[in-house]
């Protein structure tokens, strides 16, 4: 579909810390923020270790998160910050190092660093060379990047555990920014996703530090993606006469198209000429089989369907990773369409079939409408934004 | 070709459509009717309260189970496939 230009854009931030050997508690500290237009996190590394970094990086964090959350400017932020920061009387170095990265929904991103190491910013699945403008505050060296980002573009920060990784031991001088870099890149290019990239490289720092890591460890991953959405038609509407009005506004609808139930697949094809397909080879008892449709993302029947993602859904507790495979069903291909949606779009149909009204069927399968609340509730927990309407 | 739709759908499927959609394409191998018979698969054919519904060129059958649908299909679609009825 040609909406590249509409197209807005979100951040997934992932995450993944080690200790330093015999520390309770981790002396960087990452904070998130989102808000409908932008996404922010700070990755901050306290001086020292144990209790006293992470108390440290924890306030540095939080000014700047909380700044942020109520709308700051980035740069007003980093000075207040930068002003609030005390030096070590002994090191002559701040107590706290920062980097802040904001990527907004046109793509645009702002990153301040603060003395920890330099970001790997990854375009089109190339590390890009991207060269800040320095600026001092108060005396501070601060280095400033401002770029653009595309949907499947990665940045990460890091603290400087992450390079000192092997430092004294199985790599002398630990393995550095050019090797983290080239390695990140490499990773990047296999997985396509921050999560499994994040645990691979901190997997590896753990490896170089035979175990025992020698500072605190953080690797962030942010990954910019197009915000997705789904719209999903279940259920007739309950007067016949609107069965046209509402084919013609969900083929409209941008994003991806699913319809749940065999009646309102019936109605679709009726009034687009579009027939729906099923593969009958597939068919096993589990569950019944999905069909295909031009111009529609997935077809599957309508309550065990919906019963099923509903399962589906709360067992993995917003862990797209706890879902079964995609291809094991339609619900499992509905629940991996929900889990990675942004927005979804419900259209509810309450014409009753008079088959679900018999006392000797399952309760699960009694009222479409429920179900569909409940999986709506559940994704609301997840963050989405969802939106139901009732025909 | 000929074919012939099995609902699947929600009423269909709880009666066990997909036993049937067995049972036929047993049926299908036994009689070598793979280049003869189309078995097609449907969301939903109505009657639900009649599941499971199978149709036969202009013929709705109603409660088709898995204990009857050998018989079904010698004494319904075997006929059909040979022109005898519902042309």
């Amino acid at each position: 579909m040609s909406e590249r230009i509409a197209d807005r854009l979100k951040a997934d931030v992932y995450f993944k810390q080690w200790n330093k050997i015999g520390e309770e508690l981790c002396g960087d500290t990452v904070k998130v923020v989102k808000n409908h237009s932008s996404c922010s996190v700070v990755l901050s590394d306290g001086l020292g270790s144990g209790v006293k970094a992470n108390i440290l990086s924890t306030l540095t964090a939080e000014i700047i998160s909380t700044m942020l959350k109520e709308g700051a400017p980035l740069f007003d932020t980093v000075e207040t910050v930068i002003k609030t920061l005390p030096i070590d009387e002994e090191r002559k170095i701040a107590y706290s190092t920062f980097t802040i990265i904001q990527v907004h929904d046109n793509g645009q991103a702002y990153l301040v660093n603060y003395d920890n190491p330099s970001p790997v910013i990854i375009k089109n699945l190339v590390a890009s060379e991207q060269e800040p403008e320095e600026k001092t505050m108060l005396g501070r060296r601060l280095l400033i990047y401002h770029f653009q980002l595309g949907a499947d573009d990665f940045v990460y920060l890091m603290s400087d555990g992450v390079l000192y990784a092997g430092l004294g031991k199985l790599l002398n001088l630990g393995w550095g920014h050019e090797h983290a870099r080239s390695y990140l890149e490499k990773i990047t290019r296999k997985h396509k996703k921050v999560k499994p990239v994040v645990d691979n490289v901190m997997d590896l720092v753990y490896s170089y530090y035979g175990g025992e890591c020698g500072d605190d460890a953080t690797l962030v991953g942010i990954q910019v993606k197009k915000i997705q959405k789904v719209v999903i038609f279940t259920g007739p509407p309950l007067d016949p006469r609107d069965d046209e009005k509402v084919v013609k506004k969900f083929m409209k609808m941008k994003g991806t198209r699913v319809i749940c139930g065999g009646t309102t697949s019936n109605i679709v094809s009726r009034i687009t000429g579009n027939t729906v397909e099923i593969d009958i080879q597939k068919v096993n008892s589990d569950l019944p089989p999905v069909g295909k449709m031009k111009d529609v993302d997935l077809v599957t029947e309508g309550v065990l369907t919906l019963t099923r993602t509903f399962e589906y859904l709360k067992k993995c507790g917003g862990d797209e990773e706890l879902l079964p495979p995609k291809n094991l069903n339609g619900a499992s291909q509905l629940a991996h369409i929900l889990m990675d949606a942004d927005e979804c779009h419900f259209i509810v149909g309450r014409r009753l079939n008079p088959f679900y009204q018999n006392p000797n069927l399952p309760s699960s399968i009694s009222i479409r409408k429920n179900m569909v609340e409940r999986i709506v509730e559940l994704l609301k927990q997840m963050g989405k934004r969802v939106g139901i309407e009732y025909v | 070709m000929k074919s012939v739709e099995v609902c699947l759908g929600s009423a269909c499927h709880l009666r066990g459509a997909d036993k049937i959609v067995q049972i036929f394409m047993q049926k299908m191998e036994e009689y070598q009717l793979n280049a003869k018979l189309y078995l097609k698969g449907s969301f939903c054919l109505g009657h639900c309260s009649d599941a499971v519904i199978v149709q036969i060129g202009n013929e709705t059958l109603k409660n088709v189970t898995p204990e009857n649908a050998n018989v079904v299909f010698e004494n319904k679609i075997l006929p059909y496939l040979r022109g005898e009825n519902n042309e």
